[in-house]
C-alpha cells in the first residue's frame, strides 16, 4: 500500500540518470562521448588564445608572429609558434634507420636526431572509411593512417576479416608502403626504450614579445576549451546553451512587439501581427529552419541590399507623413501644451531614423553566419508562440485593471507598465519558463543545418565509432537534467512570486 | 444654485455596436451638476446608468452631443487625462491592483500621475487610510482583504488624486450585506464635507441621508429626476413605479 504512494517516476528518473553518469566513470566509450558532445572543457589549460601579432623588431623593421598566446610573464607575452608533436614507435615497426650523430647498429641514444622508415602500425581497428583506417595503438594513441600509404592487400586482420569496433575487437597490422614520404619519419629521441622509441618530431617554440613593441594585433581569437578559459568553448553543450538564450531573449522581445500589436485596435498592426503568428505557428519549426537556414538567407545576402535603399526611403517617407499628420491634428496644442504637440512628433522621427539605421546596418552585414541563420530561425518561430503567450497573459487581466488606471489619470503606456505588465508576468512566468525548456530542445533541430550543437556533435561521435547507444544516450541525459533543473527553477519562481491572500 | 455647473452633459447619445445589433445606451442625455451636489442614480439593469458616468470620464466615448467637466472639453487626448485626473471613480468590483499593497495602491498614482515624492505620497495614503477606518491594513494585498474593506481603500485610492468629483458605480452591490454600511458611512462622511458625488446604488437609505436630487433612468433616458424622498415615495411616470415596486416587492 505505502510503497504504491511513493513517486516512483522521481526514483526511475533518477536512477537512470545515475547508472548514465556512472558510466561516464567507468566506461571509456561514454566518457569519450561525454567529452566529445560536451566541447572538452578539460580541467586545465596553458593555451589560451590564436593570435597573430605585428611587432617591432630591434633593427626598426617589423615583423609577424603567429601562434598561440601561452602565457604572461610582466611585459613578456609569450607566443607559441610551434606545437611539440611527439610519437612513439615500437622498434618492431621499423624497417630501417639512421641516427645522427652516428650510432651503433640500429640503435639511437637520447637527443640524437633520427630518421627512419616505418614498416608497419599495429593496433586495434576502431574505424574505417573509403579514405582512412583509425586505430588505438598498443600505448592508447589514436592515429589516423592513410590508405594511401598503406599496402591495401597485406593488411592482416585478427580475428579474420573483422569489422572497426571501438570496443577494440578487431586486432590489425597494417604494412606501411615504403614509398610513401609519409611513412619516413624524423626528429629528436625523447626515450629510446627496450622496445621503443619516442621521438619529438617538432620542437616548441615559444617567442617572447615585449608588449611594447606590439604595433597591432592582427588576431586574437580563445583557442581551446577549458575550464579557465570557457571563451574557447564554442560547440557542443555550449552552443546548445548558448543559442538557447540568445535566441529566446531575441524572441521574448519579438513576441512582447507582436503580442502588444495583438491586441492593439490599430487595424493595420492588428493584422500584420495576426498573420506572423498565424503562418509561423502553422509551419513545423523545422521547415521553418530550414527556410531560414536556406532560402531567407540566399534572399538576405543577395538581393536584400539591393532593395534596402529604396525600403530605407519609404520607411522615412511614411516617418514623416506621421509626423506632419501629427503635427496637423495637434496644431491647436502648440501654444498651450507643447510638450503634447511636440512629443508623437519626436517619436515619430526617433522611430524613423532608427529604422533607417537598422535597415541600412542589415543591409551591410546580411550575410549572416549559420550560428547567427540558426538563432534567428528559432527566435522568430517561438516570436510567433510567445505573442501568443504574451496575449493571452494580458487579456487575462481584466478590463478593469485598465479602466481604474485610467480612470486615476494614468496614460495607456503608464498603465501598460505599471499596472498590467507586472500582472501579466506573474501570469506567464511558468508558461514562459516551459516554452524556455522546449526552445532548449528545440534547439537540437539545428543540426539539420550542420550547427556543431549537443546533437549534431552527438551523430558525428555516432557516425566515426559506429557507437549509438552511447552518444544518444549520453545527450538525452543531459538534456533532461537541463530541463529538469530548470523546471524546479521554473516553480520555485512560481511559488516565489504568488500573491498573497 | 446660481453657480456654474461642475458637469455639463448635453444631449449625448451613445451606441454600442455588437455581433448581436446596435445598443442604444443613452438617448440625448442632458444632466448639470453643480458643486457640492449629490446624485443617486438609480434605474433597471441596463438602463445605461454605467455607461453615463463612464462617459463622463471618457472611459467610454459618445457619438454625439458634449460633456464639459469642470471647464474642460472633453475631446484631446491631454484634457481627457486632466479630466481623468480631476474625477475620481470606484467601481463595483474595486479593481484594486492586485499586485500592490494597500498602501501601494494609494500611492502609485499619486506618484505616476501627481509626481509627488514618495514620502508625501505615502503621507497622504496614511491619512487616507485612516480617514476610510483601516489603518492597520496599509501593507495588506488586497486578497487579504474582506470585500467593504477593499472598496474603502478604493475610494482611498481615488481620494488621494484630491479630485473635484466622484463617481461611484453600484460600489456596494458586490458586497456582503454586513459590509455595505462600512462603505456606506465613508461616503455620507464624504458627502458631508462636501465632495461633488455621482452616485449610482440603489440604497435607499444613503439616497434619503445624503443626495440632493435623485435621477431615474430606463432605457438610456432621464425619465424623472427630484428630490429623492418625493421621487421615491410619489413617483410620476409608469416606469418608475414599476421599477419601484420591482425592487421592494422581494
Ligand atoms: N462594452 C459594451 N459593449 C456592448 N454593449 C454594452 C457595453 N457596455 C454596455 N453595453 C450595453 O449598453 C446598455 C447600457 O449598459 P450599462 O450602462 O452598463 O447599464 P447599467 O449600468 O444601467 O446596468 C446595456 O444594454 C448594455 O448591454
Ligand atoms: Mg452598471
Amino acid at each position: 500500500m505505502r510503497l504504491a504512494r511513493l513517486p516512483w517516476w522521481a526514483i526511475i528518473i533518477v536512477a537512470g540518470l545515475a547508472i548514465v553518469f556512472y558510466s561516464f566513470f567507468t566506461s571509456p566509450l561514454y566518457r569519450r562521448a561525454l567529452i566529445f558532445v560536451t566541447d572538452d572543457p578539460r580541467l586545465t589549460t596553458t593555451r589560451f588564445a590564436n593570435v597573430i601579432y605585428d611587432v617591432r623588431t630591434d633593427e626598426g623593421g617589423i615583423r609577424r608572429v603567429e601562434g598561440v598566446f601561452v602565457g604572461q610573464r610582466g611585459d613578456i607575452l609569450n607566443v607559441e609558434t610551434s606545437r611539440q608533436v611527439t610519437i612513439r614507435v615500437p622498434r618492431a615497426d621499423i624497417a630501417a634507420l639512421s641516427c645522427e650523430p652516428p650510432a651503433s647498429e640500429g640503435d639511437c641514444p637520447v637527443d640524437a636526431t633520427i630518421t627512419l622508415l616505418r614498416a608497419q602500425i599495429s593496433g586495434f581497428l576502431i574505424f574505417e572509411d573509403m579514405g582512412r583506417f583509425r586505430i588505438v595503438t598498443d600505448d592508447g594513441e589514436r592515429q589516423e593512417v592513410r590508405k594511401f600509404d598503406v599496402i591495401i592487400d597485406a593488411v592482416q586482420r585478427t580475428p579474420e576479416n573483422c569489422p572497426p569496433s571501438p570496443e577494440a575487437r578487431c586486432r590489425v597490422v597494417l604494412p606501411l608502403n615504403p614509398e610513401r614520404e609519409a611513412n619516413q619519419l624524423s626528429g629528436t629521441v625523447l626515450e629510446a626504450n627496450a622496445d621503443d622509441f619516442l621521438i619529438e618530431l617538432a620542437p616548441e617554440v615559444i617567442v617572447p614579445v615585449r608588449q611594447s613593441d606590439i604595433v597591432a594585433v592582427v588576431r586574437y581569437t580563445p583557442a581551446e576549451c577549458a575550464l579557465n578559459n570557457l571563451v574557447g568553448c564554442d560547440s557542443g553543450i555550449f552552443l546548445t546553451l548558448f543559442v538557447a538564450v540568445i535566441a529566446f531573449a531575441l524572441a521574448v522581445v519579438i513576441g512582447l512587439v507582436a503580442g502588444l500589436m495583438r491586441i492593439s485596435d490599430n487595424p493595420i498592426l492588428y493584422n500584420a501581427a495576426t498573420v506572423y503568428v498565424e503562418v509561423l505557428r502553422g509551419v513545423p519549426l523545422l521547415v521553418t529552419l530550414l527556410f531560414v537556414n536556406f532560402a531567407l538567407y540566399v534572399w538576405l545576402r543577395d538581393e536584400f541590399p539591393k532593395i534596402a535603399p529604396t525600403l530605407q526611403l519609404i520607411i522615412a517617407a511614411l516617418a514623416l507623413i506621421v509626423a506632419l499628420s501629427q503635427a496637423w491634428s495637434k496644431r491647436a496644442l502648440l501654444k498651450s501644451e507643447p510638450s503634447s504637440f511636440w512629443q508623437p512628433i519626436v517619436a515619430a522621427a526617433i522611430m524613423g531614423t532608427t529604422l533607417v539605421a537598422v535597415t541600412g546596418l542589415f543591409a551591410a552585414n546580411s550575410d549572416l553566419p549559420p550560428l547567427s541563420r540558426g538563432i534567428l530561425g528559432l527566435a522568430i518561430c517561438y516570436g510567433a508562440y510567445l505573442a501568443e503567450l504574451f496575449r493571452a497573459g494580458i487579456q487575462s487581466i481584466g478590463r478593469g485593471q485598465m479602466e481604474a488606471a485610467r480612470s486615476l489619470g494614468m496614460s495607456y503606456l503608464q498603465a501598460m507598465r505599471y499596472i498590467i505588465l507586472p500582472q501579466a508576468f506573474r501570469v506567464v512566468l511558468p508558461p514562459l519558463g516551459n516554452e524556455f525548456i522546449a526552445m532548449l530542445k528545440d534547439t537540437a533541430l539545428l543540426t539539420v543545418i550542420a550547427l556543431p550543437e549537443m546533437t549534431q556533435r552527438a551523430r558525428i561521435f555516432a557516425a566515426d565509432t559506429f557507437r549509438v547507444f552511447e552518444p544518444y544516450i549520453t545527450i538525452g541525459a543531459l538534456y533532461l537534467c537541463m530541463t529538469l533543473l530548470l523546471s524546479v527553477l521554473v516553480r520555485a519562481a512560481e511559488r516565489r512570486l504568488a500573491l498573497p491572500r | 444654485m446660481a453657480e456654474t455647473p461642475i458637469i455639463l452633459v448635453q444631449n449625448v447619445s451613445k451606441h454600442f455596436r455588437t455581433p448581436r445589433g446596435v445598443v442604444h445606451a443613452l438617448r440625448n442625455v442632458s444632466l448639470e451638476v453643480y458643486p457640492r451636489e449629490v446624485i443617486t442614480i438609480i434605474g433597471p439593469s441596463g438602463s445605461g446608468k454605467s455607461t453615463l458616468l463612464r462617459c463622463i470620464n471618457r472611459l467610454e466615448t459618445f457619438d454625439s452631443g458634449a460633456i464639459i467637466v469642470d471647464g474642460i472639453a472633453l475631446d484631446t487626448a491631454a484634457n481627457i487625462n486632466r479630466v481623468r485626473a480631476e474625477v475620481g471613480m470606484v467601481f463595483q468590483s474595486f479593481n484594486l491592483f492586485p499586485n500592490y499593497t494597500a498602501l501601494e495602491n494609494i500611492c502609485l498614482a499619486q506618484r505616476v500621475v501627481r509626481k509627488r515624492s514618495r514620502k508625501e505620497a505615502i503621507e497622504i495614503a496614511r491619512a487616507l487610510l485612516a480617514k476610510v477606518g483601516i489603518p492597520e491594513k496599509a501593507d495588506a494585498y488586497p486578497g487579504q482583504l474582506s470585500g467593504g474593506q477593499q472598496q474603502r481603500v478604493a475610494i482611498a485610492r481615488a481620494l488621494a488624486m484630491q479630485p473635484k468629483i466622484m463617481l461611484f458605480d453600484e460600489p456596494t452591490s458586490a458586497l456582503d450585506p454586513e459590509m455595505i454600511k462600512e462603505v456606506l458611512d465613508v461616503m455620507l462622511q464624504l458627502a458631508a464635507e462636501g465632495m461633488t458625488m455621482l452616485v449610482v446604488s440603489h440604497e435607499m437609505g444613503f439616497a434619503r441621508a445624503a443626495a440632493s436630487r435623485a435621477i431615474f433612468m430606463d432605457q438610456g433616458e432621464i425619465v424623472e429626476q427630484g428630490d429623492p424622498q418625493t421621487l421615491f415615495t410619489a413617483p410620476q411616470s409608469e416606469r418608475m413605479k414599476i421599477f419601484l415596486s420591482k425592487i421592494i416587492k422581494h
